[in-house]
């Protein structure tokens, strides 16, 4: 609001009046803006009003018998007049702001939400193919056409659109979910052993169950029956229903090579810093020293402009560069593969670990571990008579 | 004496039809803290010093006291009033508005 008031023209004045109420009376019913009005003493007033409001204000000033003195004058017209003398700045603010709208119209910046399995580079591949990139003119871009080419490009995405505000372009994406495993309730089915074990409790909703608790059982055994004996005379199929829970001891094992090196930080990081116009990089700065033989660079993107108004089409790009050396970490590797091998059983099977151990080993130039567990868990499995 | 009844009327059908005094031309001060004030439907400036400010409303005066008091912004129907406030004084009286 301030700064607006500037623009207009501020204008400060000293009034000096027999009657300073009746004239700010006559001020206000004239629609003169007075503002800050201070009294300095029973006949003076100080106040600022914008500069257009001036020759209204003399106007009252004398009709009041009074006299006004301009203190200050800002902005508006002195600024304008000022303005005018320097033709380069302003034709380099004219210049600024075209270049701006222009570049407003194309996309600088791709920004893409949504992606669980696909990577965020390979809808930016697909875009790409489908004319979606940095610098594209987005006026030209028909967002049905893009959705559908880039639905058949990735048969893994569900749905997808492309909005585009400024020169930011944002890509909402929805994966396919996969189809739920579907049966037929009146499909007969046996319920089976999934894995050996002895059973330790059976809950039966529908079926005749072959199997009582400290039964051992092998992999594949029929556990539940889905035949069931009619006393009218021939036997009826139904779809075996049921849980079993079973004692079961599993051995999972991992491999890996002995001799594997691992990359550690071992140094200080440095950086260097280049702008990106599009597709073409101009360097700024170098790395310091000599070039690393082991290192790791990581790229971090800086977009410069002000988020949802406009993005410009340079972008700030700082390459970190971290000094690595190998690291044998064996210790590390073990504690790694035994923690997979447990994450791994835990999602395997349909109950509670009771107990577990590792066993490692190294032959052939191999780590082996090996994970024993006694578990105890929902065997049954469902095996449909005529799938 | 006919502003007089007329502004008396105006009080009491906004109490009898519960309407807000001002939409019917009451003077209306809103204060927010004790450093700005808002006066609304006065009807010309009675005194204006560092120390009081005074305004006619329909039927009397309001006035105001403090120190450093300035108006910060001013037009036919509204007063905008800055500084340290002291308190609020209403009026019966008529008194004479410069105008």
């Amino acid at each position: 609001m301030e700064l607006m008031e500037r623009l207009r023209g501020e204008a400060r004045v000293e009034i000096l009046c027999p009657e300073p109420e009746l004239l700010l009376n006559r001020c206000g019913a004239a629609g003169i803006p007075l503002r800050e009005i201070r009294r300095l003493d029973a006949l003076t007033l100080r106040a600022a009003l914008p500069e257009r409001a001036l020759s209204a204000l003399r106007e009252q000033t004398e009709r009041c018998r009074g006299e006004l003195r301009l203190l200050s004058l800002r902005g508006g017209s002195r600024s304008r007049a000022r303005l005018k003398a320097r033709r380069t700045l302003l034709l380099a603010l004219a210049l600024t702001l075209a270049l701006l709208l222009v570049s407003s119209l194309f996309v600088w910046e791709i920004e893409v939400r949504g992606c669980e399995s696909l990577s965020r580079g390979q809808i930016l591949r697909a875009l790409a193919d489908c004319g979606v990139e940095p610098g594209c003119f987005w006026p030209a871009l028909d967002s049905d056409l893009v959705r559908s080419q880039m639905l058949t490009e990735l048969p893994e995405l569900g749905w997808m659109t492309v909005n585009v505000s400024g020169s930011r372009a944002l890509v909402l994406v929805r994966e396919r979910r996969e189809k739920p495993e579907i049966y037929r309730e009146e499909q007969a089915a046996d319920l089976v052993a999934a894995a050996p074990g002895v059973i330790r409790e059976t809950t039966v909703l529908q079926g005749h169950s072959l199997v009582q608790p400290g039964d051992a059982v092998l992999a594949g055994e029929t556990l539940v029956s889905g035949s069931l004996e009619s006393q009218t005379g021939s036997a009826r199929a139904v779809r075996a229903r049921g849980e079993i829970r079973a004692d079961t001891w599993r051995e999972l094992t991992a491999v890996c090579p002995l001799e594997m090196l691992r990359r550690r930080e071992s140094g200080p990081s440095s950086s260097r810093f280049s702008l990106q116009f599009g597709k073409n990089r101009l360097k700024i700065s170098d790395f310091p020293g000599k070039a690393l033989d082991e290192c790791d660079t990581i790229v971090h993107e800086y977009t410069l402009g002000i988020e949802g108004l406009f993005t410009l089409p340079v972008k700030l790009i700082r390459e970190e560069r971290r000094s690595m050396s190998p690291a044998d970490t064996e210790a590390a590797r073990e504690r790694e593969m035994e923690e997979a091998l447990l994450r791994r059983l835990e999602e395997r099977i349909d109950g509670e670990i009771l107990e577990s151990s590792f066993s490692v080993g190294r032959t052939e130039g191999l780590l082996v571990v090996t994970l024993r567990a006694h578990c105890v868990e929902n065997i049954a499995e469902t095996k449909e008579y005529y799938p | 004496m006919r502003v007089k009844n007329r502004m008396s009327f105006a009080a009491e059908l906004s109490e009898r039809l519960s309407l807000p005094g001002e939409a019917l031309g009451l003077l209306k001060l809103s204060v927010a803290g004790s450093h700005r004030a808002l006066i609304e439907n006065h009807r010309g400036l009675l005194l204006c010093t560092p120390e009081r400010i005074a305004v006619r409303g329909g039927r009397g005066s309001l006035s105001l006291r403090g120190t450093e008091l300035r108006i910060e912004a001013m037009n036919e129907r509204e007063l905008l009033i800055i500084g340290k406030i002291i308190g609020a004084e209403w009026s019966e009286q008529e008194e004479r508005a410069w105008s």
